[in-house]
Protein backbone atom coordinates (compact mmCIF):
# COMPACT_ATOMS: atom_id res chain seq x y z
CA UNK A 1 0.00 0.00 0.00
CA UNK A 2 3.01 2.52 -0.67
CA UNK A 3 3.64 4.80 -3.62
CA UNK A 4 -0.21 5.42 -3.77
CA UNK A 5 -0.15 8.46 -1.14
CA UNK A 6 1.26 11.59 -0.73
CA UNK A 7 5.04 11.55 -0.62
CA UNK A 8 5.41 12.93 2.95
CA UNK A 9 3.53 9.71 3.72
CA UNK A 10 6.04 7.11 3.10
CA UNK A 11 8.83 6.13 5.56
CA UNK A 12 11.82 5.33 2.75
CA UNK A 13 13.05 2.96 5.83
CA UNK A 14 10.11 1.27 6.16
CA UNK A 15 10.75 -2.04 3.68
CA UNK A 16 13.79 -3.17 5.47
CA UNK A 17 12.07 -5.02 8.81
CA UNK A 18 15.61 -6.01 9.59
CA UNK A 19 16.21 -2.79 11.35
CA UNK A 20 13.01 -3.07 13.52
CA UNK A 21 15.00 -6.15 14.62
CA UNK A 22 18.38 -5.56 15.47
CA UNK A 23 17.25 -3.04 18.51
CA UNK A 24 19.01 -3.47 21.39
CA UNK A 25 17.46 -5.10 23.91
CA UNK A 26 16.69 -1.96 26.46
CA UNK A 27 15.42 0.21 23.60
CA UNK A 28 13.04 -2.66 22.62
CA UNK A 29 12.00 -3.16 25.89
CA UNK A 30 10.91 0.54 26.02
CA UNK A 31 9.26 0.14 22.79
CA UNK A 32 7.21 -2.77 24.20
CA UNK A 33 6.10 -0.62 27.21
CA UNK A 34 4.60 2.23 24.51
CA UNK A 35 3.04 -0.76 22.44
CA UNK A 36 1.48 -2.19 25.92
CA UNK A 37 0.57 1.78 26.72
CA UNK A 38 -1.38 2.24 23.55
CA UNK A 39 -3.15 -1.31 24.59
CA UNK A 40 -4.03 0.13 27.73
CA UNK A 41 -6.12 2.61 25.67
CA UNK A 42 -9.97 2.35 26.35
CA UNK A 43 -11.57 0.83 23.40
CA UNK A 44 -13.93 3.63 21.43
CA UNK A 45 -17.91 3.36 21.01
CA UNK A 46 -19.00 4.30 18.28
CA UNK A 47 -21.41 7.41 18.85
CA UNK A 48 -25.20 7.17 18.35
CA UNK A 49 -25.56 9.46 16.07
CA UNK A 50 -23.33 8.31 13.67
CA UNK A 51 -24.45 4.69 14.18
CA UNK A 52 -28.36 6.21 13.33
CA UNK A 53 -26.62 7.79 9.84
CA UNK A 54 -24.64 4.93 9.28
CA UNK A 55 -27.93 2.74 9.52
CA UNK A 56 -30.26 4.30 7.91
CA UNK A 57 -27.44 4.75 4.91
CA UNK A 58 -27.51 1.04 5.04
CA UNK A 59 -31.57 0.94 5.09
CA UNK A 60 -31.25 3.06 1.89
CA UNK A 61 -29.10 0.90 0.71
CA UNK A 62 -31.20 -2.28 0.76
CA UNK A 63 -34.56 -0.49 -0.21
CA UNK A 64 -32.20 0.68 -3.48
CA UNK A 65 -31.16 -2.92 -3.94
CA UNK A 66 -34.87 -4.31 -3.11
CA UNK A 67 -36.11 -2.33 -6.01
CA UNK A 68 -33.43 -2.85 -8.66
CA UNK A 69 -31.88 -5.99 -8.20
CA UNK A 70 -28.23 -6.16 -9.01
CA UNK A 71 -26.91 -8.75 -10.86
CA UNK A 72 -23.48 -7.98 -8.93
CA UNK A 73 -25.46 -8.44 -5.28
CA UNK A 74 -27.13 -11.38 -5.72
CA UNK A 75 -24.37 -13.74 -7.49
CA UNK A 76 -23.52 -16.61 -5.20
CA UNK A 77 -20.34 -16.12 -2.67
CA UNK A 78 -19.46 -19.97 -3.22
CA UNK A 79 -16.27 -19.27 -5.68
CA UNK A 80 -18.51 -19.99 -8.76
CA UNK A 81 -17.09 -16.00 -9.25
CA UNK A 82 -14.06 -15.36 -9.56
CA UNK A 83 -13.70 -11.57 -9.19
CA UNK A 84 -10.68 -11.53 -7.34
CA UNK A 85 -10.06 -11.32 -3.28
CA UNK A 86 -10.65 -8.27 -0.90
CA UNK A 87 -10.37 -5.19 -2.85
CA UNK A 88 -6.70 -3.53 -1.09
CA UNK A 89 -5.54 -6.90 -1.81
CA UNK A 90 -6.39 -6.25 -5.06
CA UNK A 91 -5.14 -2.88 -5.54
CA UNK A 92 -2.24 -3.82 -4.90
CA UNK A 93 -1.46 -6.11 -7.44
CA UNK A 94 -3.14 -4.19 -9.70
CA UNK A 95 0.07 -1.81 -8.64
CA UNK A 96 2.98 -4.44 -8.38
CA UNK A 97 2.82 -4.61 -12.23
CA UNK A 98 6.01 -5.56 -13.43
CA UNK A 99 7.26 -8.19 -10.88
CA UNK A 100 4.57 -10.85 -12.14
CA UNK A 101 2.03 -11.62 -14.59
CA UNK A 102 -0.41 -9.15 -14.79
CA UNK A 103 -4.44 -9.81 -13.68
CA UNK A 104 -6.28 -8.54 -16.31
CA UNK A 105 -9.82 -6.70 -15.59
CA UNK A 106 -12.64 -9.18 -16.78
CA UNK A 107 -15.43 -6.68 -17.99
CA UNK A 108 -19.16 -8.11 -17.34
CA UNK A 109 -20.73 -6.88 -20.38
CA UNK A 110 -24.43 -7.00 -18.34
CA UNK A 111 -22.54 -4.77 -15.54
CA UNK A 112 -21.05 -2.50 -18.68
CA UNK A 113 -24.06 -2.17 -20.46
CA UNK A 114 -26.48 -1.50 -17.48
CA UNK A 115 -24.15 1.06 -15.85
CA UNK A 116 -23.95 3.09 -19.36
CA UNK A 117 -28.14 2.66 -19.48
CA UNK A 118 -28.09 3.90 -15.96
CA UNK A 119 -25.75 6.55 -16.90
CA UNK A 120 -27.72 7.71 -20.01
CA UNK A 121 -31.12 8.04 -18.34
CA UNK A 122 -29.71 10.10 -15.29
CA UNK A 123 -28.34 12.40 -17.81
CA UNK A 124 -31.45 12.23 -19.88
CA UNK A 125 -33.13 13.25 -16.71
CA UNK A 126 -30.88 16.19 -15.69
CA UNK A 127 -30.81 17.86 -18.82
CA UNK A 128 -34.98 17.40 -18.89
CA UNK A 129 -35.12 18.76 -15.54
CA UNK A 130 -32.59 21.46 -15.57
CA UNK A 131 -34.88 22.57 -19.10
CA UNK A 132 -38.00 22.62 -16.94
CA UNK A 133 -36.71 24.13 -13.67
CA UNK A 134 -35.84 22.92 -10.57
CA UNK A 135 -39.46 23.53 -8.80
CA UNK A 136 -39.74 20.66 -6.19
CA UNK A 137 -38.37 18.20 -7.89
CA UNK A 138 -34.57 19.48 -7.48
CA UNK A 139 -34.11 16.23 -5.18
CA UNK A 140 -34.72 14.26 -8.04
CA UNK A 141 -32.68 16.38 -10.27
CA UNK A 142 -29.53 15.52 -8.11
CA UNK A 143 -30.14 11.69 -7.45
CA UNK A 144 -27.80 11.24 -10.29
CA UNK A 145 -24.91 13.43 -9.14
CA UNK A 146 -25.41 11.53 -5.52
CA UNK A 147 -25.93 7.92 -6.40
CA UNK A 148 -22.66 9.01 -8.67
CA UNK A 149 -20.82 10.51 -6.06
CA UNK A 150 -21.88 8.00 -3.69
CA UNK A 151 -20.52 5.24 -6.16
CA UNK A 152 -17.72 6.74 -6.64
CA UNK A 153 -16.71 6.78 -2.75
CA UNK A 154 -18.22 3.55 -2.50
CA UNK A 155 -15.62 1.80 -5.18
CA UNK A 156 -12.63 4.04 -3.38
CA UNK A 157 -13.19 2.74 -0.39
CA UNK A 158 -13.30 -0.31 -1.49
CA UNK A 159 -9.94 -0.44 -3.25
CA UNK A 160 -10.59 0.74 -6.87
CA UNK A 161 -9.63 4.04 -4.98
CA UNK A 162 -11.42 6.26 -7.50
CA UNK A 163 -10.70 9.64 -6.15
CA UNK A 164 -14.24 11.24 -5.30
CA UNK A 165 -15.23 14.14 -8.13
CA UNK A 166 -15.77 16.64 -5.54
CA UNK A 167 -13.10 15.61 -2.89
CA UNK A 168 -15.84 16.10 -0.65
CA UNK A 169 -16.08 12.53 0.70
CA UNK A 170 -19.09 10.80 0.47
CA UNK A 171 -22.75 12.30 -0.37
CA UNK A 172 -24.99 9.60 1.06
CA UNK A 173 -28.14 10.23 2.53
CA UNK A 174 -28.30 9.85 5.94
CA UNK A 175 -30.74 11.26 9.09
CA UNK A 176 -31.91 14.69 9.76
CA UNK A 177 -30.00 16.59 7.08
CA UNK A 178 -31.40 20.17 7.17
CA UNK A 179 -30.35 20.66 3.81
CA UNK A 180 -29.78 18.91 0.18
CA UNK A 181 -26.50 19.31 -2.04
CA UNK A 182 -27.29 20.32 -5.80
CA UNK A 183 -25.26 19.84 -8.53
CA UNK A 184 -25.41 22.36 -10.75
CA UNK A 185 -23.10 22.30 -12.89
CA UNK A 186 -23.07 26.25 -13.19
CA UNK A 187 -19.99 27.65 -14.07
CA UNK A 188 -19.67 30.33 -11.30
CA UNK A 189 -17.71 33.81 -11.84
CA UNK A 190 -15.95 36.26 -9.34
CA UNK A 191 -17.87 39.15 -11.63
CA UNK A 192 -21.04 37.48 -11.77
CA UNK A 193 -21.39 35.32 -8.75
CA UNK A 194 -24.11 37.37 -6.84
CA UNK A 195 -26.10 37.64 -10.53
CA UNK A 196 -25.78 33.61 -11.37
CA UNK A 197 -26.71 33.04 -7.35
CA UNK A 198 -29.98 34.63 -7.58
CA UNK A 199 -30.99 32.84 -11.31
CA UNK A 200 -30.45 29.86 -9.37
CA UNK A 201 -32.70 30.64 -6.39
CA UNK A 202 -35.01 32.04 -9.00
CA UNK A 203 -35.56 28.97 -10.49
CA UNK A 204 -37.18 27.92 -6.93
CA UNK A 205 -38.93 31.03 -6.64
CA UNK A 206 -37.04 32.20 -3.83
CA UNK A 207 -38.30 29.36 -1.68
CA UNK A 208 -36.33 27.45 0.89
CA UNK A 209 -36.12 24.63 -1.52
CA UNK A 210 -33.25 22.48 0.16
CA UNK A 211 -34.93 23.20 4.22
CA UNK A 212 -36.55 19.79 3.60
CA UNK A 213 -35.10 17.21 6.96
CA UNK A 214 -34.81 13.98 5.46
CA UNK A 215 -36.94 11.47 7.05
CA UNK A 216 -34.72 9.24 8.51
CA UNK A 217 -37.58 6.41 8.18
CA UNK A 218 -38.11 6.78 4.82
CA UNK A 219 -35.28 4.37 3.14
CA UNK A 220 -36.06 5.64 -0.51
CA UNK A 221 -36.51 9.25 0.20
CA UNK A 222 -32.86 8.85 1.58
CA UNK A 223 -31.83 7.29 -1.46
CA UNK A 224 -32.76 9.94 -4.23
CA UNK A 225 -31.73 13.18 -1.70
CA UNK A 226 -28.10 14.07 -2.13
CA UNK A 227 -27.43 14.71 1.65
CA UNK A 228 -24.21 16.20 2.57
CA UNK A 229 -21.54 14.58 3.95
CA UNK A 230 -21.24 15.35 7.54
CA UNK A 231 -17.85 17.03 6.94
CA UNK A 232 -20.18 18.97 4.01
CA UNK A 233 -22.98 19.72 6.84
CA UNK A 234 -20.33 20.92 9.33
CA UNK A 235 -18.81 23.89 6.62
CA UNK A 236 -21.79 25.19 5.94
CA UNK A 237 -23.28 25.27 9.25
CA UNK A 238 -20.19 27.16 10.47
CA UNK A 239 -20.75 29.19 7.42
CA UNK A 240 -23.83 30.40 7.70
CA UNK A 241 -23.76 30.17 11.38
CA UNK A 242 -26.19 27.55 11.74
CA UNK A 243 -28.86 28.84 9.54
CA UNK A 244 -30.48 27.09 7.19
CA UNK A 245 -28.80 27.49 3.14
CA UNK A 246 -31.03 28.27 0.44
CA UNK A 247 -28.41 27.13 -1.83
CA UNK A 248 -25.41 24.52 -1.22
CA UNK A 249 -24.55 23.59 -5.18
CA UNK A 250 -21.35 22.20 -6.05
CA UNK A 251 -20.10 23.20 -9.00
CA UNK A 252 -16.92 25.64 -10.02
CA UNK A 253 -16.05 28.70 -9.35
CA UNK A 254 -12.89 30.64 -11.96
CA UNK A 255 -12.85 27.15 -12.80
CA UNK A 256 -12.37 25.22 -9.72
CA UNK A 257 -14.30 22.78 -8.19
CA UNK A 258 -16.59 24.56 -5.26
CA UNK A 259 -19.25 24.67 -3.23
CA UNK A 260 -21.64 27.54 -3.59
CA UNK A 261 -23.29 28.30 -0.57
CA UNK A 262 -25.89 31.05 -0.22
CA UNK A 263 -28.28 32.44 2.85
CA UNK A 264 -30.76 35.15 2.27
CA UNK A 265 -28.33 37.60 2.75
CA UNK A 266 -24.40 36.62 2.10
CA UNK A 267 -22.88 33.81 -0.36
CA UNK A 268 -19.98 32.15 0.02
CA UNK A 269 -18.07 29.90 -1.86
CA UNK A 270 -15.74 27.14 -0.21
CA UNK A 271 -13.01 24.75 -2.01
CA UNK A 272 -14.01 21.53 -2.51
CA UNK A 273 -12.54 20.06 0.85
CA UNK A 274 -14.31 22.57 3.16
CA UNK A 275 -14.68 21.39 6.67
CA UNK A 276 -16.14 23.00 9.60
CA UNK A 277 -12.38 22.80 11.04
CA UNK A 278 -11.50 24.61 7.62
CA UNK A 279 -13.98 26.32 5.72
CA UNK A 280 -12.21 26.62 2.57
CA UNK A 281 -13.42 29.89 1.81
CA UNK A 282 -12.73 31.57 -1.35
CA UNK A 283 -15.09 34.30 -1.79
CA UNK A 284 -17.54 35.77 0.62
CA UNK A 285 -20.13 38.51 -0.99
CA UNK A 286 -23.64 40.18 -0.15
CA UNK A 287 -26.84 38.47 -1.69
CA UNK A 288 -27.98 41.90 -2.30
CA UNK A 289 -31.94 41.39 -3.22
CA UNK B 1 -17.49 -10.42 21.33
CA UNK B 2 -14.90 -12.63 21.57
CA UNK B 3 -17.59 -15.48 20.81
CA UNK B 4 -20.68 -15.87 19.55
CA UNK B 5 -23.84 -16.98 21.61
CA UNK B 6 -25.85 -20.09 20.86
CA UNK B 7 -27.54 -19.82 17.90
CA UNK B 8 -26.20 -16.67 16.59
CA UNK B 9 -24.81 -16.49 12.56
CA UNK B 10 -21.50 -16.38 11.99
CA UNK B 11 -20.17 -13.44 10.60
CA UNK B 12 -19.38 -15.21 7.07
CA UNK B 13 -23.41 -16.74 7.34
CA UNK B 14 -24.38 -13.23 8.05
CA UNK B 15 -22.45 -12.01 4.84
CA UNK B 16 -23.64 -14.65 2.29
CA UNK B 17 -27.45 -14.22 3.72
CA UNK B 18 -26.76 -10.29 2.77
CA UNK B 19 -25.43 -11.68 -0.86
CA UNK B 20 -28.94 -13.43 -1.17
CA UNK B 21 -30.59 -10.90 -0.51
CA UNK B 22 -31.05 -11.05 3.15
CA UNK B 23 -32.24 -7.73 3.86
CA UNK B 24 -31.10 -7.07 7.68
CA UNK B 25 -27.92 -9.44 7.63
CA UNK B 26 -25.56 -6.99 6.92
CA UNK B 27 -27.17 -4.32 9.51
CA UNK B 28 -26.47 -7.45 12.05
CA UNK B 29 -22.81 -7.48 10.83
CA UNK B 30 -22.29 -4.11 11.15
CA UNK B 31 -23.74 -3.59 14.41
CA UNK B 32 -21.78 -6.57 15.43
CA UNK B 33 -18.51 -5.03 14.82
CA UNK B 34 -19.40 -1.44 14.43
CA UNK B 35 -17.06 -0.28 17.49
CA UNK B 36 -13.98 -1.76 16.31
CA UNK B 37 -14.35 -0.51 12.86
CA UNK B 38 -14.99 2.67 14.41
CA UNK B 39 -11.90 3.08 16.67
CA UNK B 40 -10.31 2.00 13.41
CA UNK B 41 -11.44 4.44 11.20
CA UNK B 42 -11.04 7.23 14.34
CA UNK B 43 -7.65 6.10 15.40
CA UNK B 44 -6.09 6.57 11.41
CA UNK B 45 -8.33 9.73 10.44
CA UNK B 46 -8.26 11.32 13.66
CA UNK B 47 -10.67 13.56 13.14
CA UNK B 48 -14.74 12.02 14.30
CA UNK B 49 -16.29 13.68 11.33
CA UNK B 50 -13.60 12.19 8.82
CA UNK B 51 -13.94 9.18 10.46
CA UNK B 52 -17.85 8.86 10.27
CA UNK B 53 -17.67 9.64 6.57
CA UNK B 54 -15.16 6.81 5.92
CA UNK B 55 -16.76 4.45 8.42
CA UNK B 56 -20.16 5.28 5.88
CA UNK B 57 -18.49 5.17 2.76
CA UNK B 58 -16.98 1.69 3.68
CA UNK B 59 -19.79 0.07 4.75
CA UNK B 60 -21.97 1.08 2.09
CA UNK B 61 -18.36 -0.46 -0.31
CA UNK B 62 -18.70 -2.97 1.44
CA UNK B 63 -22.53 -3.80 1.58
CA UNK B 64 -22.20 -2.95 -2.65
CA UNK B 65 -19.46 -5.73 -2.69
CA UNK B 66 -20.10 -8.23 -0.43
CA UNK B 67 -20.41 -10.87 -3.59
CA UNK B 68 -16.91 -10.27 -3.84
CA UNK B 69 -15.99 -11.78 -0.66
CA UNK B 70 -14.41 -15.47 -1.58
CA UNK B 71 -13.56 -16.21 2.21
CA UNK B 72 -9.80 -16.22 1.68
CA UNK B 73 -9.89 -14.12 4.95
CA UNK B 74 -12.30 -13.71 8.32
CA UNK B 75 -14.92 -11.22 7.25
CA UNK B 76 -13.59 -8.64 10.03
CA UNK B 77 -10.32 -8.58 8.18
CA UNK B 78 -12.16 -7.73 5.01
CA UNK B 79 -14.07 -5.18 6.28
CA UNK B 80 -11.25 -4.06 8.20
CA UNK B 81 -9.41 -3.88 4.78
CA UNK B 82 -12.10 -1.79 3.51
CA UNK B 83 -12.68 0.55 6.59
CA UNK B 84 -8.45 1.35 6.50
CA UNK B 85 -8.79 2.15 2.48
CA UNK B 86 -11.41 4.29 3.12
CA UNK B 87 -9.96 5.69 5.90
CA UNK B 88 -6.98 6.59 3.74
CA UNK B 89 -8.48 7.58 1.12
CA UNK B 90 -9.83 9.88 2.19
CA UNK B 91 -6.84 11.59 3.94
CA UNK B 92 -5.32 11.56 0.64
CA UNK B 93 -7.83 13.39 -0.90
CA UNK B 94 -7.77 15.78 2.01
CA UNK B 95 -4.08 15.81 2.01
CA UNK B 96 -4.02 19.57 1.85
CA UNK B 97 -5.30 19.59 5.05
CA UNK B 98 -2.37 17.98 6.38
CA UNK B 99 -4.53 16.06 9.16
CA UNK B 100 -2.44 16.52 11.49
CA UNK B 101 0.69 15.46 10.63
CA UNK B 102 3.37 18.33 10.26
CA UNK B 103 5.94 16.29 10.93
CA UNK B 104 7.67 18.81 13.01
CA UNK B 105 7.28 17.19 16.59
CA UNK B 106 8.04 20.57 18.20
CA UNK B 107 4.50 21.22 17.23
CA UNK B 108 3.11 18.92 19.74
CA UNK B 109 1.43 20.05 22.95
CA UNK B 110 3.30 18.08 25.32
CA UNK B 111 1.72 18.99 28.91
CA UNK B 112 3.43 19.48 32.25
CA UNK B 113 4.28 16.34 34.23
CA UNK B 114 1.38 15.28 35.98
CA UNK B 115 2.01 16.01 40.10
CA UNK B 116 -0.12 12.73 40.57
CA UNK B 117 -2.90 10.51 39.20
CA UNK B 118 -6.10 12.07 38.72
CA UNK B 119 -8.67 12.23 36.33
CA UNK B 120 -7.52 15.16 34.74
CA UNK B 121 -3.85 13.65 34.44
CA UNK B 122 -6.14 10.77 32.73
CA UNK B 123 -7.44 12.63 30.31
CA UNK B 124 -4.45 14.42 29.79
CA UNK B 125 -3.16 11.22 28.72
CA UNK B 126 -5.59 10.09 26.43
CA UNK B 127 -5.39 13.62 24.47
CA UNK B 128 -1.54 12.96 24.54
CA UNK B 129 -2.11 9.97 22.88
CA UNK B 130 -4.15 10.87 20.11
CA UNK B 131 -1.46 14.05 19.57
CA UNK B 132 1.20 11.90 19.20
CA UNK B 133 -1.11 9.14 17.20
CA UNK B 134 -1.18 12.34 15.02
CA UNK B 135 2.70 12.73 13.95
CA UNK B 136 2.99 9.11 12.59
CA UNK B 137 2.21 8.83 8.81
CA UNK B 138 -1.50 7.17 8.27
CA UNK B 139 0.09 4.27 7.35
CA UNK B 140 2.52 3.82 9.87
CA UNK B 141 -0.76 5.01 12.37
CA UNK B 142 -2.76 2.27 11.08
CA UNK B 143 -0.35 -0.63 11.54
CA UNK B 144 0.14 0.76 14.81
CA UNK B 145 -3.59 1.27 15.80
CA UNK B 146 -4.12 -2.16 14.81
CA UNK B 147 -1.57 -3.92 16.26
CA UNK B 148 -0.98 -2.04 19.29
CA UNK B 149 -4.16 -0.63 20.00
CA UNK B 150 -6.77 -2.91 18.91
CA UNK B 151 -4.75 -6.45 19.08
CA UNK B 152 -4.42 -7.68 16.21
CA UNK B 153 -1.70 -9.74 15.17
CA UNK B 154 0.76 -8.62 13.02
CA UNK B 155 -0.57 -11.44 10.18
CA UNK B 156 -3.83 -10.21 10.57
CA UNK B 157 -2.88 -6.76 10.01
CA UNK B 158 -0.74 -7.49 6.95
CA UNK B 159 -3.80 -9.13 5.31
CA UNK B 160 -5.72 -5.84 6.45
CA UNK B 161 -3.21 -3.62 5.11
CA UNK B 162 -2.48 -5.43 2.11
CA UNK B 163 1.27 -5.01 2.83
CA UNK B 164 4.05 -7.98 4.33
CA UNK B 165 4.19 -8.96 7.76
CA UNK B 166 8.26 -7.29 7.89
CA UNK B 167 6.91 -4.12 6.66
CA UNK B 168 3.73 -3.94 9.44
CA UNK B 169 6.58 -4.52 11.97
CA UNK B 170 8.76 -2.09 10.55
CA UNK B 171 6.21 0.37 11.00
CA UNK B 172 5.12 -0.55 14.19
CA UNK B 173 8.46 -0.46 15.81
CA UNK B 174 9.08 3.03 13.75
CA UNK B 175 6.12 4.23 15.37
CA UNK B 176 6.98 3.10 18.37
CA UNK B 177 10.28 4.63 18.65
CA UNK B 178 8.43 8.17 17.36
CA UNK B 179 5.88 7.89 20.22
CA UNK B 180 8.22 7.30 22.92
CA UNK B 181 9.44 10.72 23.43
CA UNK B 182 5.96 12.17 23.17
CA UNK B 183 4.66 9.57 25.82
CA UNK B 184 7.96 8.85 28.20
CA UNK B 185 6.00 11.17 30.73
CA UNK B 186 3.61 8.83 31.05
CA UNK B 187 5.66 6.25 31.85
CA UNK B 188 4.75 5.72 35.63
CA UNK B 189 1.09 5.00 34.00
CA UNK B 190 2.06 2.38 31.57
CA UNK B 191 0.92 -0.79 32.15
CA UNK B 192 3.01 -4.29 32.75
CA UNK B 193 4.39 -5.41 29.34
CA UNK B 194 2.74 -7.68 27.16
CA UNK B 195 -0.68 -6.59 24.73
CA UNK B 196 -4.09 -6.80 26.82
CA UNK B 197 -6.38 -8.56 24.34
CA UNK B 198 -8.43 -4.99 23.94
CA UNK B 199 -12.27 -5.14 22.43
CA UNK B 200 -13.74 -7.93 21.07
CA UNK B 201 -10.87 -10.42 20.47
CA UNK B 202 -9.10 -11.62 16.77
CA UNK B 203 -10.72 -11.84 13.56
CA UNK B 204 -9.99 -14.80 12.86
CA UNK B 205 -12.45 -16.67 15.88
CA UNK B 206 -15.17 -14.44 14.68
CA UNK B 207 -16.25 -17.01 12.03
CA UNK B 208 -15.07 -15.57 9.34
CA UNK B 209 -13.27 -17.43 6.29
CA UNK B 210 -16.28 -20.21 5.90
Amino acid sequence: MSGHWPPEWDDPEEEFPEGADQADTDAEARLSEVSAYLASVPALVLPDAVESRISAALAAEAAARAERPDPADSAPVDGARNLGPAPAQARVRRRRGSDGPRRRFRVRPQVVGGSLVTCLLLAVLGFALSHAGFSSSSSSATAGSAAAASSASASSAAGASVPSAAGAGPQHAGPGSPFVVTASGTKYQRATLAEQVRSRLAVNGGKQTFSATVPAASASATSAAAVPSQALRGCVLKLTGGTLPRLVDRATYEGEPAYVIATASRIWVAGSGCTAAKTEVVASVPLAS
Amino acid sequence: MSGLASGEPSDAILLRRHAAGDADAFGVLFRRHKDRLWAVALRIACDPDDAADALQEAMISAFRRAGDFRGESAVTTWLHRIVVNASLDLLRRRSARSVGWSGDPDDLPVPESPPGVDSAASIDSRLDVDAALRTLPPPQRAALVLVDMLGYSVADTSAILGVSEGTVKSRCARGRAKLLPYLAHLRGDFPERGNQAVADGVPSEQGGGA
